[in-house]
């Protein structure tokens, strides 16, 4: 079975993103149930190199919460609700619902990630990978 | 309960309203805010205390949701509730100007004690949505990147960013010392 994809632009960086399906099945229906999502992103203030943006209540359980997160990891943040990338080194203080990775064009989404420190409001879309 | 319950339901779309108006857009409260002027005339104080009003505030009706999920059955969750809901009304509206969150909280509040616990966890739920979007427009108001480095400088900010695995290396060519030589502009990014 093929893995389910997302498409994840942030400003004018597009990355493609496989769901985990598997370790976080709740999450990852609830967030393609939502789709398409859009807002825009802060830069964590805290945590280290991680954006996110606030979303509607999606659900209100927790699955494949991990502190050890990889880059390009996508969490949704129950307590927010947000939508979290987490995009580099951080240190997870309060673990989100580890649902997908960036896999595709990661790079080009840290540079505008990293950027946001800097600059906020940048626009963030989730949407179904077509095809 | 069945009056409540459509009351409720009123409620819970007002509050979806007010929800999906602050993802459009920064919404009449947050407009209120940015003209609050506290000592000396400068807005920061009033801006960054009304950020973390909001934040206080949204932990208490986490923890009435909390009690809420935990506790359904129990018939003082709705005087807890209802009490949490009021608390902050007054500092919201008189302190901060957020005078339509403190309508919100207001409503919540005279219906709060009339609900069981699922009701309660649903407005609560709906509340918390709601601050998770107040919050984020009130934080854009605060410049996070231009205080930390008029904080700690900009040497040391770009130092520690520099050693990000996503940045440059401090073992590249150009390490962090050409990083710092535009004034923490030259950050990679």
């Amino acid at each position: 079975m093929s893995m389910q994809k997302i498409f994840v632009r942030l400003g004018e960086a597009e990355g493609v993103a496989e769901l985990f399906s598997d370790l976080a099945p709740k999450t990852c229906a609830a967030v393609l149930n939502a789709m398409p999502m859009t807002g825009t992103i802060n830069h964590a203030n805290f945590s280290g190199e991680e954006v996110s943006f606030p979303t509607r209540g999606l659900l209100w359980v927790r699955e494949n919460q991990i502190l050890d997160c990889q880059p390009g990891d996508l969490g949704y943040f129950v307590q927010g609700p947000a939508i979290c990338i987490y995009y580099g080194a951080l240190r997870v203080i309060s673990p989100g619902s580890v649902f997908g990775r960036i896999t595709t064009n990661l790079p080009q989404v840290q540079e505008v990630a990293r950027r946001s420190w800097k600059e906020p409001g940048i626009r963030i879309s989730l949407h179904v990978k077509d095809g | 309960m069945a009056g409540s319950t459509g009351r409720l339901d009123d409620l819970v779309a007002k509050i979806e309203a007010a929800t999906a108006a602050l993802h459009a857009g920064e919404g009449e409260d947050v407009k209120r805010v940015k003209q609050l002027r506290g000592a000396m005339g400068q807005s920061f104080t009033t801006t960054v205390f009304a950020f973390q009003q909001a934040s206080s505030v949204k932990d208490g009706i986490a923890f009435v949701a909390a009690l809420a999920e935990k506790f359904p059955r129990e018939s003082w969750i709705a005087t807890v509730a209802a009490e949490q809901f009021r608390r902050p009304v007054n500092t919201l509206r008189t302190r901060y100007a957020l005078l339509d969150t403190a309508a919100l909280h207001e409503e919540a509040a005279h219906l709060g004690s009339t609900l069981d616990g699922a009701d309660v966890l649903r407005l609560a739920r709906t509340l918390i949505v709601y601050y998770a979007f107040l919050l984020r427009r009130l934080r854009d108001l605060l410049p996070f990147y231009e205080l930390s480095v008029a904080f700690e400088g900009h040497r040391l900010v770009a130092e520690r960013a520099a050693i990000s695995p996503v940045g440059k290396g401090v073992d590249d060519a150009d390490g962090p010392t050409a990083l710092t030589s535009d004034a923490g502009h030259s950050l990679r990014n």
